[in-house]
């Protein structure tokens, strides 16, 4: 399993550069990455949990300031 | 004893000069607005600050409510569409039916956007709903954008004045073959005011329904809660009071719904004196100035005269037109918001695929709102509570042309 511990950054992109970041994210993480995103949007943090559901991905989203974190796990 | 000292105000000293720097820009220009020749220019001018004020602070999209019905499945901006519809329709109706009394008889209101409907509003519409999505925003929206620093919505504008020189090129082919046959619809004409009201308002809700239906499936239940944020620190001083009434429209977020309520009620203003909202007409004249500058043709277009909304109207011997005034005045409403609320910045995008994506985008765009007479504003906002039928129409295109951009968006590297 690699980890990915550092932080990555979405706030100020376009919402569908965003999404396409979250995407990749959620890929990676279904095999066996750990990834940390920051995104001013809600609308984003919503989107996630059900995605990350769908492939057994663990996602927990928390607000840090007025951004949201999104921490993507493999399931095992 | 516990000492308690008092806490300095916090006055970002820089942040205060730009605001004061960019308050007296806008106060200066609404100077010359009222002494151009014609007065009612700073109305104009008032009523587009507004426009870039509200649509900055509420991050109030068009563009967004259609896309993220497909891109992310959910419905926070088109909520705050349908009930800034939902106030302007009972406004608009208000206003008409002062004006109007008898609907049956005669034509419909001259200042509605009461167009020809058919076949090429439901084109417009969908070309415009796939070059928004390209763009990454409607024609208002990128203009607000233009003032709050980004670049790719200029690049987007630029597409949008190409765009129209081409529609204005084929005008007459579609107006000879297509436009010329299409009947304007206009609702209270049919079914009276009453009628034409509680239909637009049940459609309205039962879109909302729908709406919140799949964003309920698309996200399996799952909603956010909004941050809570810290309580503001009490005011220490006189002008630090001062200063927090004046800093608090730029402090927090609007929700879409006040930004929806908030435009509602402008458009509603700007229709009492004048027309409804729309920016795409001025926006073909710069085209078609521009281009005929630089040794273009220029076009005479057939039927256009009678049509009204968004129609390129040449005003003979001045720049200084009510049009522009608004433009601009959304565009520096949209500077000024961002300057105020300390969020401005020049934002370049880093892919050169961005720059083609908004180019192309605003040139689809731009053939779609010629061709509409109308953007999202003027076409959609301000002809569905005008109670014409072109409006749900266009509408019905923006969203096919929405789901459409979305498929060409997600294969784009």
């Amino acid at each position: 399993m690699t980890e990915n511990l550092s932080l990555v950054d979405l706030c100020g992109m376009d919402l569908p550069t965003q999404m396409k970041h979250v995407n990749k994210s959620l890929k990676e993480a279904s095999q066996g990455s750990t990834i940390r995103l920051m995104t001013e949007h809600q609308m984003l943090a919503t989107y996630v949990l059900p995605k990350a559901l769908e492939i057994n991905v663990k996602c927990k989203v928390s607000p840090v300031q007025e951004n949201w974190k999104i921490e993507l796990f493999p399931e095992k | 004893m516990q000492e308690v000292t008092q806490a300095k105000p916090q006055i970002n000293r820089s942040q205060l000069i730009k605001s004061l720097g960019v308050g007296i820009l806008l106060l200066l220009i609404l100077a010359f607005a009222m002494f151009s020749g014609d007065s009612d220019n700073a109305i104009f001018w008032l009523v587009g600050i507004a426009f870039g004020i509200i649509v900055q602070r509420s991050r109030f999209c068009f563009t967004a409510a259609f896309r993220d019905l497909f891109l992310l499945g959910q419905t926070r901006m088109i909520k705050g569409v349908l009930i800034g519809l939902a106030v302007c329709t009972v406004g608009f109706a208000m206003v008409m039916s002062n004006v109007y009394p008898n609907p049956g008889f005669g034509s419909p209101p001259t200042a509605a956007n009461v167009l020809p409907v058919g076949l090429s509003t439901l084109i417009a519409g969908t070309l415009f709903g796939v070059g928004m999505v390209l763009a990454g925003g409607c024609v208002s929206g990128s203009l607000s954008r233009m003032g709050e620093g980004y670049l790719a919505s200029w690049v987007a504008i630029g597409g949008v004045m190409i765009g129209l020189f081409f529609l204005n090129s084929t005008w007459n082919w579609w107006w000879d073959n297509v436009i010329s046959f299409e009947p304007s619809i206009w609702l209270p004409g049919e079914i009276s005011y009453t009628g034409s009201v509680t239909l637009t308002l049940v459609v309205l809700a039962f879109i909302l329904y729908l709406a919140v239906l799949w964003e309920r499936h698309k996200n399996m239940g799952f909603v956010m809660p909004e941050i809570k944020r810290k309580p503001d620190p009490a005011p220490t001083g006189s002008l630090d009071e001062i200063f927090t009434y004046l800093k608090f429209p730029f402090k927090r977020e609007w929700s879409p719904i006040a930004g929806g309520i908030a435009l509602g009620l402008l458009n509603l203003l700007l229709f009492i004196r004048f027309h409804p909202l729309g920016v795409v007409g001025e926006i073909s004249r710069w085209s078609t100035t521009l281009t005929s500058n630089v040794g273009l043709p220029e076009f005479v277009l057939r039927g256009m005269e009678g049509l009204g909304a968004c129609a390129l109207v040449f005003t003979e011997g001045t720049w200084l037109t009510h049009g522009l005034f608004l433009n601009v005045g959304i565009i520096i409403g949209a500077l000024a918001s961002a300057v105020f609320s300390g969020e401005f910045k020049i934002r370049i995008p880093r892919s050169p695929v961005r720059y083609a994506q908004s180019l192309i985008g605003g040139g689809v765009m731009g053939y779609g709102a010629g061709l509409g007479l109308g953007c999202t504003l003027g076409a959609f906002f301000s002809a569905v509570p005008s109670l014409a039928v072109n409006g749900w129409v266009y509408a019905l295109g923006l969203t096919i042309g929405a789901f459409i951009g979305v498929k060409i968006i997600k294969r784009i590297p």
